[in-house]
């Protein structure tokens, strides 16, 4: 285990004080926050619910500590622990008050939680069969484990310009997260001496970048030099202002490749000088080979050779396996009794053959080590008990998921929806998928990379597409190479939600019946796979109309038709701009076709859509949602045209393709509608990222002079906001105007109804921005 | 219109939220005077409810002190308050509920001579007494004074209640008089179902605040009541009895005359 540096009781303390001063108002929640993340604390989406982040290089955790870490969870009111991607456990749903008390009592079985969060060196991975895997280089977890002591008891690691990610591989030919972090070890042997390959700049989030080639090989002895130099160079020269721009890869991109690689270089010629080599502790002999004699009366069911041959892998260590116990999405509830009880159990049992006998794993479940094959069938029938979802094939275990739209304000599809939607697909078909336990299949319900889809052989991140209306669909990625040679997942188009399960199961049959022929699945994907899943893409491209089948309109596990107003501004953003392009693409696909067009009235045709595509293709930023044709014409006319965005000579064009549809004569205005579509193009380009448009009227401008009544709302949480509203309405009069200015989310979503359900008018609500402005007449 | 601190429109935000009550409702309710008269097993969720609604002027009235079998229903009281006179032991609580609220506890019993006195100033009287021979000196009162009131009565499991406005019908269209001393038990002999008294005063509380704010309808001509051990509730429509003793067309009563005491508890006051 990593060692606990001695500052941590004074960290607790100064957590415990602020704490204390927060709740009683005298600490302000921003500095308050500025501490509680970096210690490994989040607020979780609900306010006043904390979380905490407990680190475990490795996925290592003994026995012992996990049935404290659940006893402690317990006591303390959390309902569920939740093994993370990053081979951590949160203690989750927490109250303010408790999370003290609880790091007292981590600390005294040696875990911590320092690091969890904020611009620190995060949670090291280590793959998870380092030390058992007959096909590692050799074992790094003891590396990694050094590595951990080190620099957490180091101040730097947790004042850097952005987080940093550390992961160590001991397998030369799965280098898997070693290439997708920051700074990434592949063990290696060179000479007969231990080592490593390095990679720098690695990271999946925006921008993202498979890691740099740093050394090709550098001795165990300069592990810490390394780190320590890389960690300096990020300190000094990340970009400390932007932190959208502030991970490692970003000085790659400004300096280029072979400047930030030479300059790091430096930085670890100069650590070589001054730090310590990493020297190996002897390895502690385990208690291998464990005297263990099974009770006689084990009898296992039918169930155990198909279970033992999907979840159990023979160590390299003779007559010992490892064993994957899995958690659907890393869940450890903790409130149904008989459960836990038989959880413990099993740790129990666990725990006497060693300590070096769990880690979390990257999939969000627990890999057992060191059990002695004849235990396995007593382990079964105590993971049985612990109802764990060991009847199902090991590759519906392993789909990971980021939290999706449902809890995550960035979410836009249900990503977790669509995991169980596979799942099931996967269980229910024909599909030999115990041929394919080594898939990875991952999703992100948005374009940001939490669900890991660029690392993945098939991977999913949630998009908005539409025809007349809007329906969930996703990015298809394919063909991740986490082996030898790193390289991300391609995109290769775009698939409607509904229809995903179906083009996984589609796309693996397609793979099972070649399956001999090629060396992996990455081989085929690259090649017929990706024709397969183009074509399979291209026959799914077209969705029932609503009135036919509104499946294709709701997302999975949603009960409402799917939408993206109410949902939070910054990533709106994602999908939006991807609704705006569509529409953009229209206009210069119809623009060019009309170069060389001859028909009349084919003509006519394409410059009535080019007024459709210009008149929808920004409404989205009002935060509008035009449900018909002549929705979207009038939305224009209103958000737009009245409120001085797009000049009002379009206006009798909008009103005639409004009117008269196709059966107008547009071929004579031709100059006036390409005006049009240029104007409205030109607004989309002076659009900042908070969606404001720079030939608008600035917000100081738009702040409403003295005849109407004004009251900025943002900040007000519902419903004080309708209460403030109802005030202000109450001492006006009849006829007279409000105007007030809301949040997105919430605010938005009740207060123009409630305003209207007592009966007074709503004349506008616009998107300015973040917010909202509403204006509200008296009745 | 009244200005309301930042503190109570948060303290009072989910009234104003209402529709039918919004700022101007709890404006009114600000403004309102009421008399809780006994400050027992329905005065105590009266009491505490009309605090927390922020009513402006409380007026409590009770002659007792707060006794140890009192605590089981009379949730106003708490342990250390025994012995101590029940309007101030009320008024404590109201003052740690509210501090908007203005009480003025008078320790005393509500008698006929003065029983114009107490009721003047309030706009609304509620009656959480537990004695036949009071509760009708409260209706003659505010029947000859033209106050509204809101009548309540627990016993065992059942409770009713009514309430009184000028010109709809009153305690006494409906009992015409006390019935004689013993026939009906009162609470001390007969026992109660604590939680009743909560289920009857907080209509009682209810009826006050639709009153203040002029919502809703009101139980006047109408008196419900409810059985605990069916959950049975209704109510029965009244009508004014021209032949009342105090508001008939010939009316008897024109001035109060004392209450027999027949007293509710069989412990010596």
């Amino acid at each position: 285990m990593y060692k606990i540096p001695d500052t941590l009781d004074e960290d607790i303390a100064r957590f415990g004080l602020l704490a204390g001063g927060y709740r009683d108002g005298q600490v302000g929640a921003v500095q308050f926050k500025a501490f509680r993340v970096p210690m490994g604390i989040y607020e979780q989406r609900k306010d006043d619910v904390y979380m905490i982040r407990i680190r475990a290089t490795g996925g290592v955790i003994t026995p012992e500590q996990l049935l404290r870490v659940i006893d402690i969870a317990r006591r303390h009111g959390s309902d569920l622990l939740h093994i993370t991607t990053r081979q951590e456990i949160q203690i989750q749903n927490l109250l303010l008050e408790e999370i003290e008390p609880i790091l007292r009592e981590l600390k005294a079985v040696g875990l911590s939680a320092k690091g969890g969060g904020g611009n620190t060196v995060r949670n090291i991975l280590v793959s998870e069969g380092s030390g058992i895997f007959r096909e590692e280089v050799f074992d790094a977890t003891p590396h990694a484990m050094a590595l951990t002591t080190r620099l957490i008891a180091e101040p730097d690691s947790y004042l850097l310009p952005r987080k940093m990610k550390i992961a160590f591989s001991s397998d030369d030919r799965q280098i898997d997260y070693a290439a997708i972090n920051d700074l990434g070890f592949v063990a290696k042997i060179r000479d007969g001496k231990r080592g490593f390959r390095v990679y720098a700049g690695g990271g999946g989030g925006s921008s993202p970048s498979v890691g740099w080639l740093l050394f090709e090989f550098i001795p165990e002895s300069e592990l810490f030099a390394v780190a320590g130099a890389l960690k300096k160079m990020f300190s000094e020269h990340g970009n400390r202002k932007n932190k959208h721009k502030a991970r490692l890869r970003y000085i790659f991109y400004k300096l280029g490749e072979e400047a930030t690689l030479r300059l790091i270089r430096e930085y670890c010629d100069e650590a070589r000088k001054t730090v310590p080599p990493f020297v190996p502790e002897a390895p502690v002999a385990e208690a291998l080979p464990v005297v263990y004699t099974p009770p006689a009366d084990i009898t296992v069911d039918s169930g155990y050779p198909l279970w033992k041959k999907r979840y159990v892998t023979a160590q390299k260590q003779d007559g010992y396996s490892s064993v994957l116990a899995p958690f659907a999405l890393g869940n450890l509830p903790l409130d149904n009794q008989t459960r836990m009880d038989a959880v413990k159990k099993w740790l129990h049992f666990v725990a006497q053959f060693g300590q070096h006998t769990l880690r979390f794993t990257t999939t969000q479940n627990i890999r057992l080590r060191n059990i002695p094959d004849i235990a396995l069938p007593e382990l079964y029938l105590l993971l049985k008990e612990a109802a764990t979802d060991i009847h199902v094939p090991l590759l519906a275990n392993n789909i990971v998921s980021c939290t999706g739209a449902d809890t995550c304000r960035l979410g836009v599809a249900l990503s977790k929806g669509l995991a169980a939607a596979i799942r099931k697909e996967l269980m229910n078909g024909s599909l030999d998928t115990d041929r394919l336990s080594d898939v990875r299949i991952h999703i992100s319900g948005c374009p940001n990379s939490c669900g890991q889809q660029l690392w993945a052989d098939i991977g999913f991140a949630g998009k908005i597409l539409r025809n007349d209306r809007i329906y969930p669909g996703y990015q298809v990625y394919l063909a991740a190479n986490r082996a030898e040679t790193p390289r991300m997942a391609a995109p290769v188009g775009s698939i409607n939600a509904r229809d995903v399960p179906k083009f996984v199961v589609k796309m693996l049959t397609a793979f099972l019946e070649v399956q001999d022929a090629y060396p992996s699945l990455t081989a085929w994907l690259e090649t017929e796979g990706k024709a397969r899943a183009l074509q399979l893409i291209a026959e799914y491209e077209k969705v029932p109309d609503f009135a036919d089948d509104k499946n294709y309109y709701f997302d999975w596990g949603a009960e409402t038709v799917f939408s993206v107003i109410g949902r939070g501004a910054a990533e709106c953003s994602a999908g939006l701009f991807d609704m705006i392009d569509l529409d953009l693409n229209c206009i210069n696909e119809h623009r060019k076709a009309l170069e060389t067009e001859t028909d009349r009235q084919e003509i006519n045709s394409r410059l009535y859509d080019v007024i459709y595509s210009s008149s929808r293709m920004l409404l989205v930023t009002r935060g509008a949602e035009p449900k018909t044709t002549a929705d979207a014409f009038n939305m224009f006319l209103k958000s737009f045209i009245e409120f001085g965005l797009v000049d009002s000579r379009y206006r009798s064009i909008v009103e005639t393709a409004r009117d008269a549809r196709r059966t107008a004569d547009f071929i004579a205005r031709r100059d006036e509608i390409y005006a049009l579509a240029d104007a409205v193009t030109e607004l989309y380009k002076n659009m900042d990222d908070s969606l404001q448009f720079k030939n608008g009227k600035t917000e100081e401008e738009q702040k409403p002079k003295t005849e109407k009544r004004f009251k900025d709302l943002r900040g007000v949480l519902c419903p004080m906001n309708f209460v403030q509203t109802k005030i202000l309405l109450a001492a006006m009069k009849f006829g007279e105007d409000l105007e007030i200015w809301l949040d997105d989310g919430q605010p938005i979503a009740n207060v123009p109804g409630s305003v209207r359900g007592e009966g007074h008018e709503v004349l506008e609500q616009i998107r300015t921005g973040e917010y909202w402005k509403v204006v509200i007449r008296k009745r | 219109m009244m200005d309301f601190t930042p503190e109570q429109i948060e303290r009072y935000s989910r009234h104003i939220l209402l529709q039918d009550v919004g700022v101007e409702g709890q404006e009114k309710i600000s403004n309102g005077k009421v008399l809780v008269i006994g400050a027992g097993g329905l005065g105590a969720p009266v009491l505490l409810y009309l605090a927390a609604a922020g009513v402006g002027v409380i007026g409590v009235i009770d002659g007792d002190t707060v006794d140890l079998s009192n605590l089981q229903r009379q949730v106003i009281h708490f342990t250390p308050d025994v012995g101590k006179p029940k309007v101030i032991s009320a008024k404590e609580k109201i003052r740690q509920i509210n501090p908007d609220v203005k009480v003025i506890a008078h320790h005393d019993l509500f008698t006929s001579e003065n029983a114009f006195e107490l009721i003047r100033d309030y706009d609304f009287i509620v009656d959480g007494t537990d004695t036949f021979p009071v509760k009708f000196l409260i209706n003659d009162a505010c029947v000859i004074a033209g106050k509204p009131f809101s009548h309540g009565g627990i016993l065992r499991f059942d409770g009713q209640t009514m309430t009184h406005l000028p010109q709809t019908a009153c305690y006494r269209c409906v009992f015409h008089s006390p019935p004689p001393p013993n026939a009906v038990p009162a609470c001390s002999q007969a026992g109660v179902l604590g939680a009743i008294a909560g289920m009857l005063g907080t209509i009682q509380a209810a009826e006050v605040l639709k009153f203040l704010t002029g919502t809703g309808e009101l139980l006047a001509d109408r008196l419900l009541s409810f059985n605990a051990k069916t959950m049975n509730f209704r109510t029965v429509k009244l009508h004014k009895n021209r032949q009342c003793p105090v508001c008939g067309e010939h009316p008897v009563i024109t001035e109060l005359k004392e209450a027999e005491q027949t007293a509710c508890d069989l412990k010596q006051r």
